[in-house]
């Protein structure tokens, strides 16, 4: 049978708003971009470091905006067409959006949110819920993160020795938060030797382009995809 | 302009683009809600969000605190608004600030940082949209074949070691207490918790090396 809400949620209208949304959120890289690489050039960045960030940020990014497009085929047939679209274009991610979604379909009484089939008014509360759940980041940014970022600076501005040592230690401290559970993860080797064959790959080939400056931008591309398909050929072995 | 009044101009216009930004993407639900006359279930939605928005918060916040001066706040207003932060936003600009040779903190590693997580957000941007269009019929069968699957699920590990096994070439010595205190952590209070309370484990982890890094310092110069 075909889910009610469906029918609102692959309508026009529904594109029309969901478009609008990314045109305008669009704009915030782009306004983003143009004042920072502005400012760059100011304080001396060369042209050409400006383009390299642009172009290995730019293809870096191809890879991981895969899966989301597997998330938003999940999500496709309970969401309909657009709404993942711009939910997973915009603030969201692939594993919240599904989560939420289905949290919220629960909480209505639903068993999940693949069977759910909603009156209007229900996914109306779908869509805000999904959105408003995620806020938190952005209502910490448009009130804390200025006076944050500000005490921050100052330090940083300060001349202090200490200062670039205490952001190396944060940068650890925050990859050790995050890499721990993979590195230590005994009943899933997979992962740690990936996180392993990535990192000693870009050991080498960042090595290599010490001798070949041109292969410098590929480092990460390149120990990412080894990582990625060292996953795919020792899977199957350790699992 | 030096660099800290560069850093109020862009904290205010980070502010402002958040506020429209946000508006824009409750726009639908409320929009469809007056185009279909439907009026909107305020006691369902907080009903519904409540629990999440409870969950999802607290560690939205500690997550910021520790990237902030990392990224920038430049780069965290644009990252947090176009999303997929951990997983793609944070390793572009890292990799953006090894490109360069710079450390983060410093005002070209920010400026790294917010060119790259740009870059990277308008590219997801394009292919959430080419995939919306006409991709995802075709690509979602060869992305979902069996065989691909362990490259899609490792992603986040493969991503990782590529960024910290070069940072820590550089300097080893500088990972010892962060990893001793999240294995630590991790034993304390077991994987799952673990897990759901990372954003809270990353703020106590970087606190203590802070503090730590802070005294030892501090003894150092004294010597």
């Amino acid at each position: 049978m075909e889910k009610q809400h469906l029918a609102l949620a692959n309508s026009s209208t529904m594109l029309i708003f969901c478009a609008i949304a990314m045109l305008v959120v669009l704009m915030m890289p782009l306004v983003f971009y143009r004042k920072s690489t502005r400012r760059a050039k100011e304080i001396g960045m060369p042209d050409e470091q400006i383009k390299q960030i642009t172009k290995v940020s730019g293809l870096f990014a191809i890879i991981p905006s895969l899966p989301i497009l597997i998330s938003y085929v999940a999500l496709m047939p309970a969401l309909g067409q657009y709404y993942p679209w711009l939910r997973l274009s915009v603030v969201g991610a692939a594993g919240y959006e599904t989560l939420a979604a289905d949290m919220a379909a629960k909480s209505m009484g639903y068993e999940t949110i693949s069977t759910a089939s909603f009156d209007y008014s229900g996914f109306i509360v779908v869509m805000l819920v999904t959105a408003l759940a995620i806020l938190g980041g952005n209502l910490f940014n448009m009130t804390i993160l200025p006076f944050y970022d500000q005490k921050v600076k100052t330090m940083q501005s300060s001349g202090s020795t200490l200062v670039p040592v205490i952001t190396g230690v944060m940068f650890f401290a925050m990859y050790a938060v995050m890499s721990t559970p993979y590195l230590t993860n005994i009943g899933n080797p997979v992962q740690i030797t990936t996180l392993l064959c990535a990192g000693i790959v870009a050991l080498v080939v960042g090595k290599a382009a010490k001798s070949n400056p041109k292969l410098k931008e590929w480092v990460f591309p390149i120990s990412l995809l080894c990582g990625m398909a060292s996953a795919c050929i020792l899977g199957p072995m350790l699992a | 302009m030096d660099r800290l009044q560069y850093n109020k101009t862009v904290n205010n216009l980070g502010r402002v683009m958040v506020f429209i930004c946000v508006v824009a993407f409750m726009l639908p639900a409320f929009a469809i809600s007056a185009v279909y006359k439907t009026p909107i279930d305020w006691g369902m939605v907080v009903k519904a969000g409540m629990p999440l928005f409870l969950t999802f918060v607290p560690s939205a916040i500690a997550e910021n605190l520790s990237y902030a001066p990392i990224l920038g706040s430049a780069g965290l207003f644009v990252a947090c608004i176009t999303g997929n932060l951990g997983n793609m936003k944070l390793p572009a600009a890292m990799n953006a600030m090894q490109l360069i040779d710079e450390n983060p903190g410093t005002e070209k590693a920010d400026l790294a940082s917010v060119i790259a997580i740009c870059s990277a957000s308008v590219v997801t941007m394009c292919i959430t949209t080419l995939g919306m269009i006409f991709l995802a019929p075709i690509a979602a069968p060869l992305l979902s074949t069996p065989a691909l699957q362990p490259a899609f699920n490792n992603m986040v590990p493969a991503l990782q070691g590529a960024i910290l096994f070069p940072m820590l070439a550089r300097n080893p010595k500088g990972a010892i207490m962060p990893y001793c205190l999240a294995i630590a952590a991790l034993l304390i209070l077991g994987r799952s918790s673990y897990s759901s309370n990372q954003g809270f484990v990353m703020i106590g982890v970087i606190l203590t090396c802070v503090i730590v890094t802070y005294f030892m310092h501090k003894n150092d110069n004294k010597k």
